[in-house]
C-alpha cells in the first residue's frame, strides 16, 4: 500500500511542484497518473523510490515512512520497487543480459541463480533471443522491455513507470502496457506517470 | 570474502571494459609519480654530493719549531678527547714536504737547494660529521684555546661559510619545489580519476536505482583506483631504474672523480616503498572521492 498525506515538494522558492498531496493506493492497484508536463509526475515517482525527499509531509509505502527513511535504507527501499523511465537508463557498456542482471547482482546473488532469473526473465517479455546484444543496437520497444525486465527481475512489490511509452509508438506502446498489465495481474502494484490521455483511455480506466 | 572476491572481479570486469580509459589514468599517475620521484632522486644525489664535500672539512694545526714532541704528543692526545673529534693525526716537517714534493710533481725541481724545511709540523683535525660545520669548528677552535705550540690554524673558513650558504639554498629550493611538485602531481591524479568516475556516472546512476548499497558500488571503483596507482607507481619506478642507468651510464667516471662521489645513487628502500603507496593511495583515495560527489 503507498500512502501520501499532505506531501509538498518545493524545488525553489515560490514554485511548488506538489502541494499539499494526499494519495492511497492499495496494494495490488493499477494506478496512472495523468497531467501536462510539470505538473509534477516524475516528483511524485521520485519521491516514491526515494530520489527526492517531500518538503513537508509523511510518505507511507508498506507501511515504511520514506520521508523519515535513513540514507543508508534507500538501497533496501529500492529492492521492493522497480522503475521504468522514458529514457531506458541501461548502460551502454553492458549487453542485455547484463544490464537485466545488475538488478540481483546488488543482492549478492549466486551467478547460477541470476542466470536463470534474468533468462526466464527476457524469455517471459520475448527478448531472449537478444540477450548477448549490445541495448544500443535494439529498437526503442525492445529497449524498454529490457528496462522492464530489469525491473521486474527481482520481483518488487511495486512497478513506477515515468512516461515510459513516451518514446514509442502506438503499437509497440500497447505492448509495453499490456506487459505492465501482465505483471498487475500477477499481484504487483503498478503506478505510472503519463501525459498520454489516449493510452488511458485504451487501457480501459479512467484518469484519477 | 564472497563479497570482496565479487567486487574485485567486477573491478577488473571494468578495467577490462574501459582498458583506454584506464590505460590513460594510469599513464598519468606513472608520469606525475616519475615526475616527483626523478626530483627526490636528483634531491638525494646533490645531498650525497654535498655531504661528501662538507666530509672534506679539516682543521690544519701548525705548529711551532722548536718544542720537544712530548709537548706536540700532549696536544695530540688532548685534542682527540674531545667529543667533537673524530681524528687527530700528526705531520712532521719531513711528511709536509714529501707530500709538497708530490704535489709539484714535475716542478719539485723548484725545491732544489734548500738546506732547512721550509714546512711547518701540523695536527691535521677530522671533526666528526655532525661537527662539519662553521658553528662545529667554531667550537673546537674555543677549546684548542691559547697554546704557545699553535702558530696557524686554518680550515677554509671563506669556503665552508659558502657552502652553508649554496647548501641552505638547497634545501629550502628543494622543499618549496617538492612541494609544489607533489600538490600538482595530486591535483592531476585527482582530477583525471575524477573525470574517468565522470564518464561513468550513468553506471553510479542506476546502480543506485537497482538499490546497490554504497559499499557495492565504491568497493569496485576503489580496487580500481588502488590497482591503477599501484601500476602507475611501478611504471614509474621501472621509468627511474631506466633513467637513472642512462644518467650513470652517460656521465664519465672522471665526472664522478670531480663532483666526489663514486656514482649516483639510486632511491632507498623507504622512497621506492613510499612511491608505491602514495600511488594507490592516490588511486584509492581519489576513486572513493570521486564516486562520492556523484553520490546523492
Amino acid at each position: 500500500m503507498i500512502q501520501l498525506f499532505h506531501v509538498s515538494k518545493w524545488y525553489q522558492k515560490d514554485v511548488p511542484a506538489l502541494q499539499d498531496t494526499n494519495i492511497l493506493i492499495p496494494k495490488g492497484e493499477f494506478v496512472f497518473i495523468t497531467g501536462a508536463s510539470g505538473a509534477g509526475k516524475s516528483t511524485l515517482l521520485k519521491l516514491l523510490f526515494g530520489d527526492e525527499r517531500p518538503t513537508s509531509g509523511q510518505i507511507l509505502v508498506h507501511g515504511r515512512n520514506i520521508a523519515r527513511l535513513s540514507k543508508s535504507k534507500i538501497p533496501t527501499l529500492r529492492r521492493e520497487i522497480g522503475v521504468v523511465f522514458q529514457d531506458f537508463k541501461l548502460l551502454s557498456s553492458r549487453n542485455v543480459f547484463d544490464n537485466v542482471a545488475l538488478a540481483l547482482e546488488v543482492l549478492g546473488m549466486p551467478r547460477r541463480e541470476i542466470g536463470r532469473r534474468v533468462f526466464s526473465m527476457l524469455k517471459r517479455l520475448g527478448i531472449h533471443h537478444k540477450m548477448r546484444a549490445n541495448p544500443l543496437t535494439l529498437s526503442g520497444g525492445e529497449q524498454q522491455r529490457v528496462a522492464i525486465a530489469r525491473a521486474l527481475v527481482n520481483e518488487p512489490l511495486i512497478v513506477l513507470a515515468d512516461e515510459p511509452t513516451g518514446s514509442l509508438d502506438q503499437e509497440v506502446s500497447e505492448h509495453i502496457m499490456n506487459i505492465f498489465s501482465d505483471v498487475n495481474a500477477r499481484g504487483t502494484t503498478v503506478v505510472v506517470a503519463t501525459h498520454n490521455l489516449d493510452m488511458v483511455k485504451t487501457m480501459g480506466r479512467s484518469p484519477p | 570474502m564472497r563479497r570482496f572476491i565479487s567486487s574485485l572481479f567486477r573491478a577488473l570486469g571494468n578495467l577490462r571494459q574501459s582498458w583506454v580509459v584506464s590505460t590513460i589514468t594510469t599513464a598519468i599517475i606513472s608520469i606525475c609519480l616519475f615526475l616527483v620521484g626523478g626530483y627526490i632522486l636528483m634531491i638525494h644525489n646533490i645531498d650525497n654530493i654535498m655531504e661528501n664535500m662538507q666530509g672534506d672539512v679539516r682543521v690544519t694545526i701548525y705548529l711551532r719549531d722548536g718544542f720537544p714532541m712530548s709537548d706536540t704528543n700532549f696536544l695530540q692526545d688532548r685534542l682527540t678527547g674531545l667529543a667533537e673529534v673524530e681524528s687527530v693525526t700528526y705531520t712532521s716537517k719531513s711528511d709536509a714536504l714529501v707530500e709538497f714534493r708530490s704535489m709539484l710533481g714535475n716542478d719539485e725541481d723548484l725545491l732544489e737547494g734548500m738546506d732547512e724545511i721550509p714546512l711547518p709540523a701540523s695536527l691535521r683535525l677530522t671533526p666528526k660529521p655532525e661537527y662539519r660545520t662553521s658553528e662545529g669548528i667554531h667550537s673546537i677552535l674555543g677549546k684548542i684555546g691559547d697554546d704557545s705550540l699553535v702558530e696557524d690554524i686554518q680550515y677554509g673558513e671563506d669556503w665552508l661559510g659558502r657552502l652553508e650558504k649554496v647548501l641552505v639554498v638547497l634545501n629550502t629550493g628543494a622543499v618549496v619545489l617538492g612541494g609544489i611538485l607533489s600538490l600538482a602531481a595530486i591535483f592531476i591524479i585527482a582530477n583525471t580519476i575524477k573525470l574517468t568516475v565522470l564518464a561513468r556516472r550513468d553506471e553510479l546512476e542506476i546502480m543506485r536505482l537497482v538499490g546497490a548499497t554504497e559499499a557495492f558500488i565504491r568497493t569496485p571503483f576503489l580496487i580500481e583506483g588502488l590497482i591503477q596507482g599501484l601500476t602507475g607507481a611501478i611504471f614509474s619506478l621501472g621509468f627511474l631504474v631506466l633513467l637513472h642507468k642512462f644518467v650513470v651510464k652517460g656521465l664519465a667516471a672522471t665526472v664522478f672523480d670531480i663532483i666526489g662521489i663514486r656514482s649516483l645513487e639510486f632511491l632507498s628502500t623507504n622512497i621506492m616503498i613510499a612511491i608505491l603507496l602514495s600511488g594507490m593511495f592516490l588511486g584509492g583515495i581519489g576513486s572513493i572521492a570521486s564516486v562520492g560527489r556523484f553520490s546523492r
